[in-house]
C-alpha cells in the first residue's frame, strides 16, 4: 500500500506531498493536477519495474521529462513510501534532463526498508552491502532504474517485497472505446486505458481462482451472463466472447466484446480489476474516473464490492467528478486538490463539506475550496 | 414501480462514518435471501448515508413513503446507533415513530420499516464477531479497514443463515437480528 507520495518539478506538482489510506477519493476542479498525480506515480512505477527506460522510443519508455514550466530546475524528484507485509519502504528517484535534445537520465536513486538502506545509486553506479557486510556495487545504465535491475538476495532480500509491491500497482484511466477487439499476445498487466483488456484477460484467465471471481461478480451484475470464451480469430489472434443465457432453455447467445456497449465493456474492465485484487494479481489500484460510461445503478455496487477487499495490503484510490462517488466517499475518505491559477502548483487538503449537504452538491455549487 | 432495488438502507454517515456501508452491503449480499432477487441485478441494495441521527430521523418518513409507493417488495431498512442518549433500540425506535406520526405515517406503514440499531457504531458487533466477546457499555475498537468489516458481516450472515442460537450476543445485535428475522418471515412466500 502506498502511504505517501512526493513529487517535485513534474508538470504542476511542485514540492507536492500526499498521504494515502487504504481507500481514498481525490476530487477537485479540472486542471487541479489530479491526473498529473497519477501520471507521476505511473512514471515512477514504469521506471521502477523496468517496464520502461528513460529516453527510449518503446511504448513504455519515457522520451522526455515534463518539467514544471515556471521552474528553472532540470531535475525531477519523486519519493514513494509503501507498507508491505509489515515493513515500511521508502523509494527515492531523481531524474534529470539538461536540455530537450539530451536524453533524460537517473541521477539518484535509493531504497530503504524500515529506515535501513537497501541500496543507493548515483551517476557512478549502484552500491549496496553484501551478505558478509562488505560494500559492493556495479555501474548501471543511467536510463535504467536500479530497483528493477538488482537481484534481491542476502542482505537486500527485502527488496523483493518492494519490487512486488510496485509490480502490483495499477494506474488506470479506463476508456472502453479504446479496448482492442482482439489480442495477439498475453499481457501481464493492463495498460492505462485498459485497451489491452483482451490480452490481460489471456494472462489472468490462466488462474482458475481469478476466472471464478470474475464470473461470480459479473453474474450478479448481469444475471444472464454465463461465461467467457477466447475465440481464435486469425493467426495468433484471439477475441474475447461472452455467453449469455437466452432464456427458456434456448441456445446461449454469444457476443464479442466489440458488440457490447461502452458501459458494458467498462464494467467488465472494472470487475476484472476487482477480481485481480481479490486474487492477489493487484494490490494497489489508482483509478482515474472509473465512472465514465458506467450506468448510475452500477456505481455503488462496484465501489462497495471493491472496498470490501481493502486492508493494509490492498488499496483503492479513485479520482472522480461523479456526485455518486464523491458524495458516498465523503469527508472521511475524500481529498480536495486545487490550484490558485494556471501558474501555481497543485495543493491538496481535506475535503470539507458544509453541514447538511452532500459533497457532490457542495462541489457543484462551488462551495468547496482549497484551504 | 420499482424495477430492481428491493432494499433501501438509510444509514447514519458519511460524516464520521457512523455506520459502515461496507458492513451493510456485504451482510445483505451474503444473506442473499431468495425473495431479494425476483428480478436480479447488482443494485438490489441501495445504501443512502444521511449524516447524523437527526437527519436520519427526519428523512425516514419521506423515504418510507417513496418505498411504499414504489411497490413490489421494496423495503426500507434504517441503520443507526443508540449512542449514550438511548438505552436501547426500542427507545430509539420511539423517536422514529414520533417523527413518522408527525408526518402522517400509519402504524401499519411504520411496521414495514426494518430497524437495525447498534449500541455505539458497529465496532462492538465487529469485535464480537471477530473475537466472540464484546462489552457494549464500552466503545469497541475502531475498525480501520473495510475488509475487517466485510469479514465480520460475512460471519454474521453465516450465523444468521445457520439459525443456531449464539451465546453472549450483544443486546443491540440480538434486537436487530430479531427485526431482520421478523422481516424475513414476512417476505417468505406463503
Amino acid at each position: 500500500m502506498i502511504t505517501r507520495f512526493y513529487a517535485n518539478n513534474f508538470r504542476c506538482l511542485v514540492a507536492f506531498e500526499a498521504s494515502f489510506d487504504s481507500f481514498g477519493m481525490l476530487c477537485g476542479p479540472n486542471g487541479a493536477g489530479k491526473s498529473s498525480l497519477y501520471d507521476a506515480i505511473g512514471l515512477v512505477r514504469t521506471l521502477s519495474t523496468g517496464e520502461g527506460l528513460l529516453g527510449g522510443t518503446g511504448d513504455h519508455d519515457i522520451q522526455n521529462l515534463e518539467l514544471t514550466y515556471w521552474l528553472d530546475s532540470k531535475v525531477q524528484e519523486f519519493e514513494l513510501s509503501l507498507s508491505a507485509t509489515g515493513h515500511e519502504f521508502k523509494y527515492v528517484i531523481h531524474i534529470e534532463q539538461k536540455a530537450d535534445f539530451e536524453k533524460p537520465r537517473i541521477i539518484y536513486e535509493k531504497a530503504l526498508c524500515d529506515g535501513l538502506e537497501l541500496f543507493e545509486r548515483d551517476l557512478d553506479g549502484v552500491r549496496f552491502q553484501r551478505h558478509d557486510g562488505n560494500a559492493t556495487g556495479f555501474p548501471l545504465d543511467w536510463r535504467q532504474a536500479a530497483l528493477a535491475a538488482i537481484q534481491p538476495r542476502g542482505s537486500i532480500a527485502k527488496l523483493a517485497l518492494l519490487q512486488e509491491e510496485v509490480s502490483k500497482l495499477l494506474i488506470l484511466r479506463p476508456n472502453p472505446r479504446d479496448i482492442e477487439s482482439e489480442s495477439r499476445a498475453e499481457s501481464v498487466r493492463p495498460n492505462t486505458s485498459l485497451s489491452n483488456l483482451n490480452s490481460w484477460y489471456r494472462t489472468l484467465s490462466q488462474e482458475q481462482e481469478w476466472t471464478d471471481a470474475l464470473r461470480d461478480t459479473l453474474q450478479v451484475v448481469w444475471p444472464d451472463f454465463r461465461s467467457f470464451k477466447l475465440v481464435d480469430v486469425g493467426l495468433n489472434a484471439k477475441a474475447l466472447q461472452l455467453r449469455f443465457d437466452s432464456g427458456q432453455g434456448g441456445r446461449p447467445t454469444s457476443m464479442f466484446m466489440g458488440q457490447l456497449s461502452d458501459g458494458e465493456r467498462g464494467l467488465i474492465g472494472l470487475y476484472m480489476v476487482r477480481a485481480a485484487m481479490e486474487t492477489g494479481a493487484a494490490k494497489t489500484v489508482f483509478l482515474d474516473e472509473p465512472d465514465n460510461f458506467i450506468g448510475l445503478p452500477e456505481l455503488q455496487p462496484w465501489v462497495l464490492s471493491m472496498r470490501e477487499l481493502l486492508d493494509e495490503e490492498h488499496q483503492l484510490i479513485l479520482i472522480s467528478h461523479h456526485p455518486e462517488i464523491v458524495s458516498n466517499s465523503g469527508e472521511e475518505n475524500g481529498r480536495y486538490l486545487w490550484r490558485d491559477n494556471h501558474s501555481s502548483p497543485t495543493r491538496i487538503g481535506p475535503l470539507k463539506v458544509p453541514e447538511g449537504m452532500t459533497a457532490g452538491e457542495a462541489i457543484a455549487r462551488g462551495w468547496v475550496g482549497g484551504q | 414501480m420499482a424495477n430492481r432495488t428491493q432494499i433501501v438502507c438509510l444509514c447514519e454517515g458519511v460524516k464520521g462514518a457512523s455506520i459502515d456501508e461496507v458492513f451493510i452491503n456485504t451482510l445483505i449480499k451474503r444473506l442473499s435471501p431468495s425473495w431479494l432477487r425476483p428480478s436480479s441485478g447488482s443494485n438490489t441494495i441501495r445504501i443512502v448515508p444521511c449524516g447524523g441521527r437527526n437527519a436520519l430521523i427526519e428523512k425516514m418518513p419521506s423515504e418510507l413513503r417513496v418505498c411504499l409507493t414504489a411497490g413490489a417488495d421494496t423495503t426500507l431498512m434504517v441503520w443507526g446507533d443508540c449512542d449514550d442518549n438511548c438505552a436501547n433500540g426500542d427507545e430509539l425506535k420511539v423517536k422514529f415513530q414520533k417523527e413518522a406520526d408527525r408526518n402522517g405515517i400509519t402504524k401499519e406503514q411504520f411496521d414495514h420499516v426494518v430497524f437495525i440499531f447498534a449500541k455505539d457504531r458497529l465496532e462492538n458487533w465487529i469485535e464480537f464477531l471477530e473475537t466472540g466477546k464484546t462489552d457494549e457499555t464500552n466503545e469497541g475498537p475502531r475498525v480501520r479497514y473495510n475488509r475487517n468489516a466485510a469479514q465480520a458481516a460475512k460471519k454474521l450472515a453465516d450465523i444468521c443463515k445457520g439459525g443456531n442460537p449464539v451465546d453472549d450476543m450483544p443486546p443491540s445485535l440480538q434486537w436487530s437480528c430479531k427485526n431482520w428475522r421478523a422481516f424475513s418471515d414476512r417476505m417468505k412466500p406463503r
